[in-house]
């Protein structure tokens, strides 16, 4: 039984940080058809941003490497997206892939393959004991900045006048464009937002693993590739379900797998978004108006 | 107020529209008929910026259209109801609306518009938290009409208004256009229903294969008996 | 009077095959260039055919259909490991891989046979992956190969008893020449051509161009492509399994997202919808990758040693991508073949068509109605 509280804990836990990795990725899908690889590198970025923002109080190192990552995210969209916005999705999913890797091979020139380690907070690795179940802080926390973000980003979309630009520009491009909408300012706001999670990911991240490298990014991205996909593309609501979900499955596929399947865990998880694109597309083709429509 | 001259558009390497050119003045309604494939749509897209012509000039009240993206041509004060009425059926009726004023900065005057526009479309009211989406055609094309008069656009382009609504609802919507008039603002409509968009026009252009093969006042266009002939291509 | 019939054949022989005729020149003088300095180029040459290969086989189908895959190295993958297992003597298979049934551990061909063989294996795979992978669309398609790439790794790399998983194939005789690979090039131009100048390819280039316009003529794209799919498979395993026996021993990791992103920048940069661009695109890249490379060593210009850091080449390579994405998204060829200059007396020679819409901007944009 305890063991069972034990894994449901580090599953929400872990779905909640795999729906944050969807969800930054999805809210630049939903308006640009755009999957952005890159994403893991504004991770990355937030991580380094950590390691060289010294120590200062918490709330100060937290806010500049959020400042950081958002920059950075909107620099991304400026330089490498924006020349090939409207381009067909297969351009633009190569242009993520080669920004991803011009990033990752850049950090490894600039900072080193080297991982460096950080003590972000010691007192975050501590844990909690109720009963016989002994609940990790660093758990609490996970799930706790990710329901305020939800919730913020909920209120964001749903009461502002650019929220509700963003969500009309994530349904019909170019109505919205038709009716008034910038179409460079509803974008940059995406790749904001996108890097704020970005940004509490990487915060998250380094206090789970403890060190940063120019790689890390890349499992987050490709979690947040299944995520999306599992719950639907077009969908905000579907990333967040794709990432608990996955989150679950993950934590459950390594509680009670047996043994000798446990390693093909990624190429079930894998085998899973293959069977969703076949069977249930209807997110990929919700999502986008640059679908043909016959 | 609008001089379209010359427009080419192509897609691709097939030309839609061939050199076409046409006027709206102030006040007016100016109809735009013909069959499909015509061009009609194609030349209202252009207008709004959601196509880039590949010959041709467009002026809005002096000023050239031509290379600005759509948000600019919307705050310029074009209004657009497209075709498929492309309301955002995610949103609610209200976000709809609201929508409707995104280059608008003056708040007392948009909620007085609404107030009137509810008071236009009762329908509208009703259902004015609900997802759009859930509106019927007629409904929604209320709704697409009431979006683009909360610009207070001094040139409504509307694409094929009729289009699959019913006999009265047809009624409403050709009503309401000729309400606007009265009013003073100017409509350019594009139709498939040649005779009603005639009638209500002060001038029409009929286009045929991507080239304006006619074009008149109301009166010159009610006296021609070569109407299906020219419109038909018989 | 009878000279001329034969004359006009021979020239219509020599236009229909003029494209191929020049992109085989261009890689041997390429290759050849290789050959003066040293054992430590050769090998690199060798390299540089064998990444030729894979690009050929990803435009083989990418270019064909219009559907971009990312996950043809995982095709490259099972035939370097079928192949390894048929190249490498039985003897040293009983003794490096404790838990590879005796099945396998008996079975051993020449190379060509293995060769061959691992470009069977893998176009069987291409076969029965292209009845799901097939019936998807843009998008959808390339994130299905995607996950098609991870899943072939991660089994790759768990499955032991064939794989050897990460302690690596070992053993495998290291027989692939820059000849041997030279020849196997050319072979796959003249194949590549041959297709794309087919009823098959040009349905599927119709196809490509405008997917409705094709539904509506009758062209089934679900059986074209899966012919693309399954060819470009072959090609991958040939390429892997001439890979593999160059390298010796190998692991999953060198079939994985390093050496596609290196085969996706070759197809891009040298333009993805002509087989020029494929060609062109990968001597490119390897030229360029070379040079880089040098500057990667620290570069010695006159007196000046400037001292050089690793992750310059890679850096250079996704900056080159990544402009030739923003700024000629045709890639270098631009969807054009090579052509015989003087076409006086006969008909134009087959399709070659520019792009309409590829890894590039789209012709006109999308309006809100049509």
């Amino acid at each position: 039984m305890t063991i069972l509280i034990q894994n449901a804990i580090d599953a929400i836990s872990l779905g909640s940080l795999y729906a944050l990795f969807a969800l930054g990725v999805a809210l630049v899908f939903g308006i640009m058809g755009l999957i952005n690889f890159a994403h893991g590198e504004l991770i990355m970025a937030g991580g380094y941003a950590l390691i060289y923002l010294g120590h200062p109080a918490w709330p100060i190192l937290v806010l500049a490497m959020l400042a950081i990552v958002v920059a950075l995210a909107i620099a991304i969209e400026r330089v490498a997206f924006r020349p090939v916005r409207g381009a067909n999705p297969i351009t633009l999913l190569v242009t993520s892939f080669a920004l991803s890797y011009l990033l990752q091979n850049l950090a490894q020139l600039i900072f080193g393959s080297i991982p460096r380690v950080t003590n972000l907070s010691t007192s975050l690795s501590e844990s909690f004991t109720i009963g016989s179940v002994s609940v990790p802080k660093l758990d609490v926390v996970t799930v706790g900045v990710t329901i305020l973000l939800l919730v913020a980003l909920t209120l964001f979309l749903n009461r502002t006048r650019l929220g509700v630009q963003m969500r009309a520009a994530a349904e019909n491009f170019w109505m919205a464009r038709a009716l008034g909408v910038r179409a460079n300012t509803v974008i940059a706001t995406a790749f904001a937002l996108s890097g704020v999670l970005a940004g509490t990911a990487a915060i998250l991240l380094v206090a789970q693993t403890a060190v940063v490298t120019p790689t890390m990014g890349s499992s987050p991205v490709l979690v947040a590739f299944i995520a999306t996909i599992l719950g639907g593309m077009g969908s905000l609501r579907g990333a967040v379900l794709g990432g608990f979900v996955l989150g679950i499955i993950t934590v459950a596929l390594q509680a009670y797998l047996p043994l000798e399947l446990r390693y093909y865990r990624d190429a079930f998880a894998y085998g899973a978004v293959i069977a969703m694109l076949l069977l249930r597309p209807q997110g990929l083709i919700v999502a986008k108006s640059v679908v043909t429509r016959i | 107020m609008l001089r379209v001259e010359g427009l080419r558009v192509n897609y691709g390497r097939v030309p839609a529209v061939q050199g076409i050119s046409l006027e709206v003045n102030e006040g007016e309604i100016v109809g735009l008929v013909g069959p499909n494939g015509a061009g009609k749509t194609t030349t209202l897209a252009t207008l709004i910026g959601l196509i880039q012509p590949a010959g041709g000039s467009i002026t809005f009240e002096g000023k050239p259209l031509r290379g600005q993206p759509p948000e600019r041509i919307a705050r310029m004060g074009i209004g657009l109801v497209p075709e498929g009425r492309q309301i955002f059926s995610t949103l609610s009726v209200g976000e709809n609306l609201q929508l409707g004023a995104t280059a608008r900065r003056d708040r007392q005057a948009v909620r007085a518009d609404t107030a009137a526009v509810l008071a236009r479309f009762p329908a509208l009211g009703r259902y004015y938290q609900s997802p759009a989406g859930r509106l019927s055609g007629g409904e929604q094309q209320q709704l697409a009409i009431a979006r683009a008069l909360l610009g207070r656009p001094r040139l409504l382009l509307l694409d094929e208004p009729s289009l699959g609504l019913a006999p009265l609802v047809i009624d409403l919507v050709f009503d309401t256009l000729a309400n606007l008039r009265t009013e003073g603002t100017t409509i350019l409509l594009v139709e498939q229903n040649a005779a009603r968009t005639v009638e209500l026009a002060d001038r029409s252009y009929v286009l045929r294969t991507g080239q304006v093969v006619l074009a008149g006042s109301r009166e010159e266009m009610l006296a021609r008996t070569d109407f299906e002939s020219t419109y038909l291509g018989l | 009077m009878t000279a001329r019939p034969v004359a006009q054949l021979g020239r219509r022989i020599l236009i229909f095959w003029w494209p191929v005729i020049a992109l085989a020149a261009i890689v041997v003088a390429a290759s050849s260039l290789s050959s003066t300095d040293g054992p430590f180029l050769q090998d690199t040459a060798v390299t540089d055919l064998v990444y030729l290969l894979f690009v050929l086989g990803l435009y083989v189908f990418a270019g064909n259909s219009g559907v971009f895959s990312f996950g043809h190295i995982a095709f490259a993958a099972i035939g370097a490991y079928a192949a390894g297992i048929f190249a490498i003597p039985v003897a040293t298979k009983a003794q490096l891989f404790s838990s590879m049934p005796s099945a396998l551990v008996h079975l051993h061909t020449s190379s060509l046979v293995a060769t061959l063989i691992g470009g069977g294996v893998a176009a069987f795979a291409g076969l029965l992956t292209s009845i799901p992978l097939m019936r998807l669309n843009g998008l959808a398609a390339s994130l299905a190969t995607f996950a098609l790439l991870i899943i072939v790794h991660v089994v790759a790399q768990n499955l032991n008893q064939v794989t050897n998983g990460q302690s690596a194939m070992t053993g495998v005789p290291t027989t692939t020449t820059k000849t041997e690979m030279i020849v196997w090039c050319l072979l796959g131009i003249a194949v590549a051509y041959l297709f794309q100048q087919s009823t098959w390819g040009l349905r599927l280039r119709a196809s490509r161009e405008d997917a409705v316009a094709a539904r509506a003529s009758g062209i089934s794209v679900y059986f074209e492509r899966r012919a693309a799919w399954i060819l470009s498979t072959f090609y991958m395993g040939i390429g892997g399994a001439l890979y593999g026996q160059f390298l010796g021993t190998f692991s999953p990791d060198a079939f994985y997202l390093d050496i596609t992103f290196l085969i996706i920048a070759m197809l891009v940069i040298g333009g993805t919808t002509s087989l020029a661009g494929a060609v062109i695109g990968s001597v490119f890249v390897s030229v360029a990758s070379e040079l880089l490379r040098r500057l990667e060593l620290g570069p010695h210009i006159g007196p000046l040693h400037i001292p050089g850091r690793p992750g310059v080449q890679a850096v250079g390579l996704a900056l080159i991508m990544l402009l030739t994405l923003l700024l000629r998204p045709g890639g270098i060829a631009g969807g054009r073949e090579i052509h015989w200059p003087l076409n006086r007396l006969l008909p134009r020679p087959v399709v070659s068509t520019a792009p309409e819409v590829e890894v590039g901007r789209p012709a006109r944009t999308d309006a809100a109605a049509e």
